[in-house]
């Protein structure tokens, strides 16, 4: 009788659980869930000042990751591949806001979901005709390749920079939105965007910056993040369906949870893959399951408005 | 393999890391393999998680603890991970474009592939080319469309000469009996071009490889 080869002992699933794969674990589940939080964090700000769930945020990551690669191919510099993908996904995000979005805010939910994952299908197939289904790399630069040990495991020295980019990037993102003026407006217009335009201040031009820095968020995660991983059209598909979770998990809408979330999300991933790897993605829509049964407004979030 | 192996090669298996599909991250399942202590990496991944899961092997500095080894090339592999994390890996494989110095058909094929897309082909367009042509010869030695009629002619076992050398449908569980080709990663210095990533070092005849036809439980079903 042969033997599932897909079955695991008892004595497997122990035999990976040690303190120092425990403790490796722990830390990859932030590194990787800060990186989560900073690609999740777009999602909520959109949801939580349009109302717009935007199913095109995959395509955003991806779309960064090639702007950052073609700006790398062009200049070597992978500063200048930061900075361009960057302004690259403001702009692709405030155009896509001023044609397409604005027209879909007092439309039906059902709607702005089937209009923007059209937008994503778009963008990733545009992506494919023009690059082709081929990965491409962008190599990390030259003082963070390599790796760092770090006494109980040995970690790539890039992958401790993007944790440290995307914490500081969150951090700017939440001065912005609660310590600055514009970030005052965002979070009014949220409130009551009626009140806001009677103020005279104008909200669409505030709309059109939210949907450019959400989709920012997400842009600059695909570049920070492109040298980890390799470039294809469809790898926001996955990084969108997480992102989704995060955010459930987080609160819809609330800009902590994300944090939170993606942290959570990130432990989940690690710590579950220590057990069972096979499970690490199951476990993570379980505990979303979970959250949406006993907190159905996520963690951080605040009950429903209307 | 791995009862074959821990019979004849002293073989034991440290973690075995059955991943998500389309993963976006391998880390934490790499962190598993790098803590195991094993001296070998075996990875079976598929398409863009193969490519995925080798070049975040080599952030986590694990293929330079541990030998990697391909059981089944996934194609454009050599180009996607590029031949620095290619070179010295053996690897199982359909076809090779340097198959052409052994068979003439092969040749053949490669010339004209290349003619036409300006690049050399892979397994996939092998594949799918000796696919069809033994189909057209089923069809022929049938005389007819008739999908009964043409899985006969299958069955009957013809050998044909292919891209890979002699190859025969087996009648008990249609599986098409070919070669299998191992080849190693070539240095980057040794290539002769932008496409040689891989030595073919051997061409292993396809009778001893299969399975036995029950060994799945294979059950045909009658013919219409």
């Amino acid at each position: 009788m042969p033997t599932d080869p897909e079955a695991v002992s008892i004595d497997e699933i122990f035999s990976m659980i040690t303190w120092p794969n425990f403790v490796s674990q722990f830390f990859n589940g932030l590194a990787s869930g800060a990186l989560l939080a900073l690609i999740s964090s777009g999602l909520t700000i959109i949801y939580g000042t349009l109302g717009v769930l935007s199913l095109a945020h995959g395509a955003m990551f991806m779309l960064g990751g090639y702007a950052g690669y073609v700006a790398f191919q062009a200049t070597g510099s992978f500063i200048v591949a930061v900075t361009g993908g960057t302004l690259c996904l403001v702009a692709v995000g405030s155009i896509i806001e001023f044609i397409i979005i604005r027209r879909f805010y007092n439309r039906p939910p059902e709607d702005q979901l089937l209009v923007t994952f059209g937008i994503g299908i778009v963008i990733v197939e545009l992506v494919r005709a023009v690059f082709g289904s081929l990965s491409f790399t962008v190599p990390p630069p030259a003082w963070a390749s390599g790796t760092t040990p770090m006494g109980f495991l040995i970690y790539p020295t890039y992958r401790l920079v993007v944790t440290g980019i995307a914490a500081a990037a969150l951090a700017v993102l939440y001065l912005v939105l609660y310590r600055t003026r514009i970030g005052m407006i965002v979070r009014a217009g949220i409130e009551d965007s009626t009140t806001v335009r009677m103020l005279g201040i104008n909200v669409d031009r505030v709309f059109m910056l939210v949907f450019g820095i959400g989709a920012m968020a997400a842009g600059f995660a695909g570049i920070v993040n492109a040298p980890v991983v390799s470039l294809t059209p469809d790898m926001g598909d996955a990084i969108l369906v997480q992102t989704f979770v995060v955010v459930v998990i987080g609160g819809v809408g609330s800009f902590p949870g994300a944090i939170l979330g993606g942290l959570i999300a990130g432990e989940i991933l690690s710590l579950t893959s220590m057990v069972d790897p096979a499970y690490s993605e199951v476990m993570l829509f379980v505990v979303m399951t979970l959250v949406l049964l006993l907190r159905p407004q996520g963690l951080l979030g605040l009950p429903s408005r209307d | 393999m791995e009862d074959y192996l821990r019979k004849n090669a002293d073989w034991t298996t440290a973690t075995n890391q059955v991943t998500p599909l389309g993963a976006a991250d391998y880390s934490s399942y790499l962190l598993n393999v790098g803590n195991s202590g094993a001296d070998v990496l075996i990875n079976v991944n598929w398409g863009h998680d193969a490519v995925l899961s080798i070049q975040q092997a080599n952030q986590f500095g694990i293929l330079a603890k541990q030998k990697l080894v391909i059981p089944f090339e996934v194609p454009f592999l050599g180009r996607e991970v590029g031949p620095e994390l290619t070179k010295g890996v053996y690897a199982a494989t359909d076809f090779s474009w340097t198959l052409e110095d052994r068979f003439p058909l092969a040749k053949m094929f490669v010339e004209a592939f290349q003619t036409k897309y300006n690049y050399r082909p892979q397994w996939g367009a092998e594949n799918a080319y000796m696919q069809f042509a033994l189909w057209a010869d089923a069809v022929e030695r049938a005389g007819t469309f008739y999908p009964p009629a043409v899985i006969k002619a299958y069955e009957a076992g013809n050998h044909n000469d292919s891209l890979v050398g002699d190859v025969y449908f087996r009648a008990a569980d249609h599986q098409l009996v070919r070669p299998v080709i191992i080849m190693r990663g070539k240095e980057p210095g040794d290539m002769k071009n932008p496409e040689d990533f891989w030595e073919v070092l051997e061409v292993v005849p396809g009778e001893r490889l299969m399975q036995a036809p029950d060994a799945f439980g294979c059950n045909l079903g009658p013919y219409t």
